[in-house]
C-alpha cells in the first residue's frame, strides 16, 4: 500500500507544482487548469527528464528523477513569482481546486481497487509495455535501449512510458506494481482533464442562475468519456442470457453475438444460442465477448477508454488520453483568448513558448498518431483567435509567425529520440473497401456523436441562416478529403475497384459522417462571428466528426496494409474522435436540458438514451473481467507469478538486482524445438509474438539479443536486413540452448557478446530434455532457485590497482 | 532676586594610582563558552579521524578515488571536489587518513560559521546550533569520513553564512558557486530552498547571489564533467551523480528511517517541532525575515529529500534535515531556555518526581524484557502501561499550568541527551558494534591481500578474483600490483578468492581460514523495539554480519 501512496503523492506533487504554469493557460477555466496539473506537471518533468538524461547531466537511477522534480520545484517557483495573479486566482477557484484533487483522488483510487483484480502482467502486448517502462527506468543511457533487441536503442513512441517511470521512480515503487498504479494515474488524469474541459465548455455556455449545473456536465463528461462504451454491450445482455431477438439483431448487423451457427465471423460466439451466462453479467471469457465487441467492423479495431483500461494494456493511445485532452484544452483555452497571436508574443513569453512547444512535440512523442489530429486542432485555435481581430490574411501570417517557431522547438526538443524512431507508416492511400455498416457506426460512435449533435438544437434561427450561409465555405472540409481520396485511387489506380468495392451502406455511413461534418463546422464558423461560447463545441465537436469520416476514406499504410489495411487507421482516429466528442457531448446534453424547452430536450433524447445504453458494456465488463470480484487480488503486477511459480519470480528478481542495467542476458527465443524421428532438434513454432518470450528483459529491463521478432519488424522495418538480422540472433540465442559441445555455445555467447544466460522455466519448455548443454560445467553459476539457474559468461581481465 | 550661582564642584583629578587595575585582556563568559564548544565540537571529531575503519559511503567513494587515481575506471568515482582531492592524497599515501584530516580540517571551520551567524541566530541561539551538531551522531560521521560528501556540511552552513550576510564579493560568490556544483547534494536542499525564494519573492538579493555564482558553477561543471582531469565520471554534475548514489548504493547498511530511529529522532522530533513554531511566526508576521524563510524553506526541501529516501541506504538525508533544525532549534531554543527561569520549580518538582519515578520503574522492565527479547506476562505489562500513563499524566500535568509548562523543555532534554550522547560517543568513538559506519572493510581484508599477494609471488602465477567481489576488494587491495578479475577460471591463476559458497575449483588448495572481506553490522532497528532498548542500554551487544569468501592456492603438482 505504501507504493500505491508514494506513487500518488508523487501525482500529486507534480500536479501542484504544474499549478502555476496551468494558470498562465487556463485563467478563464473555473478551476485555473487545476484539472490538466496532472497531466500538465507529469509531461514537463518528464520531457525535463529525458532531456537532461540525453544530456548526461542527470544520473541514472532514482536520484536522476529526483533531480528533475527538483529542477522543476524551482521553475513552478519562478513561475508563481512571476504571476501576480495566481495567488488570487487561487483564492478564487481553490474549491474547484480541491474538487479536481478530490475527483483525482477517488479516480485514482477506485481503479487501483479494480486494477488489483486483474494486476498480472501478461497476455495482449502487455509485456511489450512492461519492456518499455523497464527500459524508460533500468537504461544507463538515455535515449533509453531497446531491451528486445541488445545493442540498440528503442525505437518507438515511448514518451508515455517515461511519464509512468517518473511517477513510478518518484513514488518509490518496482515497476511491477508502477504498470498498474500508471494506468491509475492516466485513468485518473483523464477524468480531471475532461472534467476541467466539460465544465468551462458548459461554465461559458450557462446563465449564471444554471451554473449549478456547470459539476454536472464535468461529471457527464467523465461518464461518457471512461464509462460510456459501444452499445454493442446491451446486445451482449440479451445474447448471452438467451433473450436475443434476431431480428433487432440483424437490424444492428450484430447477429454475430448470438452464435457463430447465425453468422459465423471472427469473434461470434462459438457454442450454440441461448443462455450462457451463470450470472447476471455474461460470463464467457472477457476475451471473447468484450474484446469482441472492439472488432465490431470487420478488419479493424473500435477501442474505446472504457475496454483499454479494462483491458490493462499500457499502450501510448492510452497514456495518451490525459496529454491530448491537456491540448485539447490549451486550444480551447487559446481560442478564448483575445489578443492576436504571433511571433511578438512568443518573444514576449518565452517561458509559455517553451510549454506549449514541449506540450505539442509530445504528442507525436507519446503517440505519434495524435500530433498531426491536436496540433492540428491547436493551429486552428490560433488562427481563429487572430481571425477574430485580423484580415484573414495577416491573421494566417501572425499565426504561422507564432505556430513555426514552436514546431522548430518541438523538432528540436525531441531530435534525440526522432533520430532513432523509425515509423511504420509509409504514405497516405484511399481506403477500397465495403466501408462501414451504418448500424455499426451508430452503436459504436453513436454515445459520443448523437449527444454532440444536440448542438444543433441549441442554435438560434439567425443562427441557422448564418450555417446555411457559411456551409459553402465550409463544405471543403468535407469536399477535400472527398479530393484525396479520389486523387489517391487514381494516383494508386484502385478508382474503380474502390468504386465497386464501396456498397451502398458504405456511402451512406460516409454521407453520415459527412453531414455532421458539415453541420458542425458550418456551426463553429457561423457562431464565431457573434464570438459565442457555443464555438469551441461545435468546433471539437466537428474535429471529432472529421476523424470518423477521414477514417472511411483514406488510411495510413502500415504493416498491416496487406491483410487489415484500414486496422490502425480506424482505430487511432475513432479512439482520438472518442476522446475529443466526450467533453462537447456532456455539455450539449447538460446546455439542452438547462435549456427546458421541448426541441432541445427532444434533439438531445437520442444522445442521452444512447449514452445510457452505451454503460452497458462497462457495467457488465468490470464484474466479468474481476471474476465477480472474487479473484485473488495483488497489487505487483508480479504477484501471480511469486504465488504460482516462486523460483521463476526469484530469477526475475535477482536478474533485476544484481545484473547490471547494461549488461545482457540470453534467454529463450520462445521458439520451440523438439527432436524429430531422426533425433535431429527441429523447429516445432517459431512464432515468438505474444508468447513469454522475452519475459525476463520484459520484466527487468535488461537487454536481450532477440524478443518479440514480428515487433521489432514492426518498430524497425520489414526489410530483408532487419530480417536476416533478427532471425540470425534468434538462431545464435538458440545455439547456445542446444549446443553440442560448450565451445559452441560460448562462441555463439561471444558472437551475441552476451554477459548472462538464464535457465529458466521457458527455455526448460521451449528446448526438448537433454538438448540443452551441461552450463554448470563452463558457465559461472551466479543464483539458483527450485532448478532454476542464472550464469554469467566467463571473462577475465587484468586490472591495475597502483 | 538672584542667586549667586553655585558654585562648581571642587573636583581634583584622581591619581592613576586610585582606579582598579585594568587586566590586561578580558576574557567574557560567552567567548570562553564558545571557546569550549569549538574545542568539544573538534574533539568528539578528533577519534574517529584516526581510528574509524573505512566503511559506509567513505569505503565506495576512496575505492572510486583509488581507481581515478590510478587511472583505472570506476563509476564510483562522482567527481565531487573533495573526492578529486582525495584521489590526490592517496597517490602521495595510500591511506584514509590524509584525505579525513582534510575533511577534518574543513568541518572544524564550522564554529566559525556558526560564530558569525550570531547575529541571524541571536548569540545563544548560534552556540546552541553548535552544541546541537557537536552531538549530531550522522553529522559526526558525515564531517570526517573521507566520502565524496565530505565537503558537504560545511560548505552547506557557510553557503547559509554567505546567504544571511550577502554583502560577499562577487569572487567570494563564484567560489562558492564552484564548491557548490563540485559538492554533493547536501548542500543542494539549500541552493535549491534559496532559488524557491528567489523566484516567489523575486528577491534581489538572492539574485544578484545567482548571477555572481554563475561563472564559478558553469567553471565547476566544466572541471566536473573532465572529472578533473582524473577521470570522466558517468554523470556530469556531482551533485545529482551523489543524489542518485544515495539512492541506489549501499553507503549504510542502516537506511535513513533506521538512522533517524537510532540516532537522530531527538534533533528530528525537537527540530520539527521548533521548525513548526517558526513557521507559525513566519506565517503570523507581516514582513517575515528572509532568513527564517529561508530557514524553513531549506528544511522542508531537506525533509521533502528524506521522505523519499526513507528506505535508501543512507543516512546523509538525515544530516541534510538536522542541519537546518539545529539552527532553527539552536535560536527557539536559546529563547525557551530563558523561559524555564520562570518555572514554578516547586511545584513542578512534584509532577517531576512522580514522571521520573514512573518512567525509572517502567524502564526497568523493559530494560529487563530486553536482555532476554521478550516481553513479560501480563502483570509486569499492565504494571509498564500504568507507570507510563502515570508518568505521562504528570507530564500533563506540568503542561496544564502555564508557570511549570517550561518545565517540559527540562524533560524534553533530559530525555534526547541519552540517546545523543551514547550516539555521539558510539560513533565518535568507532565503535565496533555500531551500526554507522557499516558496512566496513576489516582489517583482515589487508592481511589477505598480504597473503595473497607473498602466495602469488612464491608460487609464481596471478591472484584472481571472482567477479562478483571486485568492488569489496578495490580499497584493501590497493597497491597490489596487477590482479586478475574473472568469472571462471582463467589460466595462470595462483591465489583465487572467491565467494565462500563457491565449488572447489580443481587442482586449488584450500586456504584454511575464515576470510572476511567485508563486515556488516545489523541494524537494531530492524527487530523491534526490545531489540533496539538492548542496544541503547548496551551498545556492543549487536551482532555483525562478515562478508566470508574462500581462498585456494594452486595446487604444488
Amino acid at each position: 500500500m505504501s507504493d500505491v501512496l508514494g506513487f500518488w503523492a508523487a501525482a500529486m506533487s507534480l500536479a501542484v507544482l504544474a499549478l502555476p504554469v496551468a494558470h498562465r493557460f487556463f485563467r478563464r477555466f473555473p478551476d485555473a487548469g487545476a484539472g490538466f496539473a496532472p497531466a500538465l506537471g507529469l509531461a514537463l518533468v518528464s520531457a525535463l527528464y529525458f532531456l537532461l538524461r540525453v544530456a548526461d547531466l542527470l544520473p541514472f537511477g532514482r536520484g536522476g528523477y529526483i533531480g528533475a522534480a527538483a529542477i522543476a520545484v524551482v521553475i513552478a517557483c519562478a513561475a508563481a513569482g512571476h504571476d501576480r495573479a495566481f495567488v488570487p486566482a487561487v483564492r478564487r477557484a481553490w474549491p474547484a481546486m480541491f474538487a479536481m484533487a478530490g475527483l483525482f483522488a477517488f479516480a485514482f483510487f477506485s481503479f487501483v481497487a479494480y486494477r488489483s483484480y486483474v494486476s498480472y502482467i501478461a497476455g495482449t502486448e502487455q509485456p511489450m509495455d512492461f519492456m518499455y517502462l523497464n527500459a524508460t527506468l533500468a537504461s544507463p543511457e538515455y535515449p533509453p535501449h531497446d531491451p528486445w533487441l541488445a545493442g540498440e536503442r528503442a525505437s518507438y513512441y515511448y514518451f508515455g512510458y517515461v511519464q509512468v517511470g517518473v511517477l513510478t521512480a518518484l513514488g518509490g515503487a518496482p515497476a511491477s506494481t508502477g504498470y498498474g498504479l500508471g494506468l491509475a494515474w492516466t485513468f485518473a488524469a483523464g477524468a480531471t482533464g475532461i472534467a476541467s474541459l466539460a465544465a468551462a465548455l458548459a461554465r461559458w455556455n450557462l446563465r449564471r442562475r444554471r451554473r449549478t449545473l456547470v459539476p454536472a456536465a464535468a461529471g457527464l463528461a467523465v461518464v461518457i468519456l471512461l464509462g460510456s462504451a459501444t452499445m454493442g454491450g446491451a446486445f451482449e445482455a440479451f445474447a448471452a442470457h438467451g433473450r436475443a431477438n434476431e431480428t433487432l439483431f440483424e437490424a444492428a448487423r450484430m447477429e454475430w453475438r448470438i452464435s457463430c451457427q447465425v453468422e459465423d465471423r471472427d469473434f461470434c460466439f462459438p457454442g450454440p444460442p441461448g443462455d450462457r451466462a451463470t450470472s447476471w453479467y455474461p460470463t464467457e471469457s472477457f476475451f471473447g465477448w468484450a474484446f469482441g465487441l472492439t472488432r465490431t467492423i470487420p478488419g479493424t479495431i473500435t477501442e474505446f477508454p472504457v475496454f483499454s483500461f479494462l483491458l490493462g494494456d499500457l499502450h501510448p493511445h492510452v497514456t495518451a488520453i490525459p496529454l491530448v485532452i491537456l491540448v485539447t484544452g490549451l486550444a480551447v483555452a487559446t481560442w478564448r483568448g483575445r489578443r492576436p497571436l504571433d511571433l511578438l508574443v512568443l518573444r514576449r513569453r518565452p517561458f509559455e513558448a517553451i510549454v506549449v512547444a514541449l506540450l505539442l512535440g509530445a504528442l507525436a512523442f507519446q503517440n505519434a498518431w495524435d500530433v498531426a489530429t491536436f496540433s492540428g486542432l491547436f493551429a486552428a485555435a490560433v488562427f481563429a483567435r487572430n481571425l477574430r481581430v485580423l484580415p484573414a490574411g495577416r491573421a494566417l501570417v501572425g499565426a504561422a509567425g507564432y505556430l513555426l517557431p514552436l514546431g522548430i522547438i518541438a523538432f528540436l526538443a525531441y531530435l534525440p529520440w526522432l533520430l532513432d524512431f523509425s515509423s511504420q507508416a509509409s504514405g497516405l492511400r484511399p481506403y477500397a473497401g465495403a466501408g462501414t455498416e451504418p448500424a455499426h457506426a451508430i452503436l459504436l460512435f453513436g454515445p459520443v456523436l448523437l449527444p454532440s449533435l444536440a448542438l444543433l438544437a441549441l442554435l438560434k434561427p439567425r443562427d441557422w441562416r448564418a450555417v446555411v450561409a457559411v456551409a459553402p465555405l465550409t463544405a471543403w472540409l468535407v469536399l477535400l478529403p472527398l479530393g484525396a481520396w479520389v486523387f489517391l485511387a487514381r494516383r494508386y489506380d484502385v478508382l474503380d475497384a474502390a468504386l465497386d468495392a464501396r456498397q451502398a451502406h458504405g456511402w451512406v455511413t460516409l454521407g453520415m459522417y459527412g453531414a455532421c461534418v458539415l453541420v458542425l463546422s458550418s456551426a463553429a464558423v457561423a457562431l464565431a462571428r457573434r464570438r459565442s461560447p457555443l464555438v469551441p463545441l461545435a468546433a471539437v465537436a466537428a474535429g471529432g466528426a472529421l476523424l470518423y469520416f477521414g477514417a472511411e476514406l483514406l488510411l495510413i499504410r502500415d504493416i498491416f496494409f496487406g491483410s487489415a489495411p484500414r486496422l490502425n487507421t480506424v482505430f487511432k482516429l475513432t479512439y482520438q474522435a472518442w476522446i475529443l466528442l466526450s467533453a462537447p457531448a456532456a455539455v450539449a446534453i447538460v446546455l439542452a436540458v438547462a435549456r427546458r424547452t421541448a426541441v432541445p430536450g427532444l434533439v438531445a433524447a437520442p444522445g442521452v438514451a444512447a449514452v445510457l445504453v452505451s454503460l452497458v458494456y462497462g457495467i457488465m465488463a468490470v464484474p466479468n473481467r474481476t471474476e465477480g470480484f472474487e479473484a485473488r487480488t495483488y497489487l505487483d503486477g508480479l504477484g501471480l507469478l511469486r504465488d504460482v511459480d516462486p523460483a521463476e519470480y526469484a530469477i526475475t528478481r535477482w536478474v533485476d538486482a544484481h545484473v547490471p542495467p547494461g549488461d545482457s542476458i540470453v534467454e529463450a527465443t520462445g521458439r520451440r524445438w523438439a527432436r524429430n524421428p531422426q533425433g535431429e532438434l527441429v523447429i516445432t513454432e517459431a512464432s515468438v509474438d505474444y508468447t513469454d518470450a522475452g519475459r525476463i528483459s520484459a520484466r527487468t529491463g535488461r537487454q536481450t539479443p532477440i524478443g518479440w521478432y514480428f515487433h521489432e519488424i514492426q518498430w524497425r522495418g520489414a526489410t530483408d536486413a532487419n530480417g536476416f538480422r533478427f532471425t540470425q540472433r534468434q538462431d545464435l540465442v538458440d545455439r547456445v540452448y542446444t549446443a553440442e559441445s560448450p565451445g559452441a555455445a560460448l562462441a555463439a555467447l561471444a558472437e551475441l557478446e552476451a554477459d548472462y544466460v538464464v535457465v529458466g522455466r521457458v527455455e526448460q519448455n521451449r528446448y526438448p530434455p537433454g538438448a540443452m548443454p551441461d552450463f554448470d560445467s563452463f558457465l559461472d553459476l551466479r543464483f539458483e532457485s527450485g532448478g532454476l539457474k542464472v550464469y554469467a559468461v566467463p571473462f577475465s581481465r587484468r586490472v591495475a590497482t597502483s | 532676586m538672584s542667586s549667586a550661582p553655585a558654585p562648581a564642584p571642587v573636583t581634583s583629578p584622581r591619581r592613576k594610582s586610585d582606579t582598579p587595575p585594568q587586566p590586561l585582556f578580558a576574557v567574557s563568559l560567552g567567548a570562553l563558552l564558545w571557546a569550549a564548544g569549538a574545542l568539544l565540537f573538534l574533539l568528539v571529531r578528533v577519534a574517529l579521524t584516526w581510528q574509524a575503519p573505512v566503511g559506509g559511503a567513505e569505503l565506495v567513494h576512496l575505492s572510486g578515488a583509488w581507481n581515478a587515481s590510478i587511472g583505472v575506471s570506476d563509476d564510483r568515482f562522482v567527481a565531487t571536489l573533495f573526492q578529486a582531492l582525495s584521489a590526490g592524497l592517496l597517490n602521495i599515501e595510500a591511506s584514509e587518513v590524509p584525505p579525513r584530516v582534510l575533511a577534518f580540517l574543513a568541518t572544524a571551520t564550522i564554529p566559525a560559521a556558526l560564530w558569525l551567524l550570531r547575529p541571524q541566530l541571536g548569540d545563544g541561539g548560534a552556540l546552541l546550533a553548535l552544541v546541537l551538531l557537536t552531538f549530531d551522531p550522522l553529522a559526526i560521521h558525515l564531517g570526517v569520513a573521507a566520502s565524496a560528501m565530505a565537503f558537504d556540511l560545511p560548505l552547506a552552513i557557510w553557503l547559509f553564512v554567505a546567504l544571511a550576510r550577502p554583502a560577499l564579493p562577487v569572487w567570494a560568490w563564484s567560489a562558492l558557486g564552484f564548491l557548490v556544483v563540485t559538492a554533493g547534494a547536501l548542500p543542494l536542499t539549500l541552493v535549491l530552498a534559496a532559488l524557491v525564494l528567489m523566484g516567489l519573492r523575486r528577491d534581489h538579493a538572492y539574485r544578484r547571489a545567482a548571477y555572481f555564482a554563475l561563472p564559478g558553477a558553469i567553471a565547476g561543471l566544466a572541471v566536473a564533467a573532465v572529472g578533473f582531469g582524473l577521470q570522466r565520471p558517468d554523470a556530469l554534475v556531482p551533485p545529482f551523480a551523489v543524489l542518485a548514489g544515495n539512492y541506489a548504493e549501499e553507503w549504510s547498511t542502516v537506511t535513513a528511517l533506521g538512522g533517524i530511529a537510532l540516532y537522530s529522532w531527538p534533533l528530528v522530533l525537537g527540530g520539527g517541532v521548533c521548525a513548526g513554531m517558526l513557521a507559525w511566526r513566519v506565517f503570523n508576521s507581516p514582513e517575515p525575515e528572509r532568513d527564517d524563510l529561508l530557514l524553513l524553506a531549506w528544511a522542508g526541501l531537506a525533509f521533502a529529500w528524506l521522505l523519499t529516501s526513507l528506505t535508501a541506504h543512507s543516512t546523509v538525508p538525515v544530516v541534510a534535515l538536522t542541519t537546518p533544525l539545529a539552527l532553527i532549534t539552536g535560536r527557539q531554543l536559546a529563547v525557551a531556555l530563558h523561559g524555564m527561569a520562570r518555572v514554578d520549580w516547586p511545584r513542578a518538582s512534584v509532577f517531576l518526581s512522580v514522571a521520573v519515578l514512573a518512567a525509572g520503574v517502567a524502564a526497568f522492565y523493559v530494560i529487563r524484557w530486553s536482555r532476554v527479547n521478550a516481553a513479560g506476562d501480563t502483570g509486569e505489562r499492565l504494571l509498564v502501561i500504568a507507570m507510563v500513563v502515570v508518568a505521562l499524566a504528570a507530564l500533563a500535568g506540568l503542561a496544564l499550568r502555564r508557570e511549570t509548562l517550561g518545565a517540559l523543555l527540562g524533560v524534553a532534554l533530559a530525555v534526547a541527551l541519552f540517546p545523543l550522547l551514547s550516539g555521539t560517543f558510539g560513533v565518535g568513538l568507532s565503535g565496533l558494534a555500531e551500526p554507522v559506519p557499516s558496512p566496513v572493510s576489516p582489517l583482515q581484508a589487508r592481511e589477505l591481500r598480504r597473503l595473497a599477494l607473498e602466495t602469488a609471488r612464491e608460487r609464481g602465477g596471478d591472484v584472481v578474483i571472482h567477479a562478483t567481489l571486485e568492488e569489496h576488494l578495490t580499497w584493501p587491495f590497493r597497491d597490489s600490483g596487477t590482479i586478475v578479475v574473472a568469472a571462471g577460471l582463467p589460466p595462470g591463476a595462483a591465489v583465487l578468492i572467491l565467494p565462500a559458497n563457491a565449488p572447489r575449483p580443481e587442482g586449488f588448495d584450500v586456504l584454511e581460514g575464515n576470510w572476511q572481506l567485508l563486515r556488516t553490522v545489523d541494524s537494531p532497528a530492524n527487530d523491534g523495539f526490545l531489540r533496539y532498548v538492548k542496544w541503547l542500554v548496551d551498545r556492543s551487544s549487536n551482532p555483525s554480519q562478515p562478508l566470508r569468501v574462500a581462498v585456494y592456492t594452486r595446487s604444488n603438482e
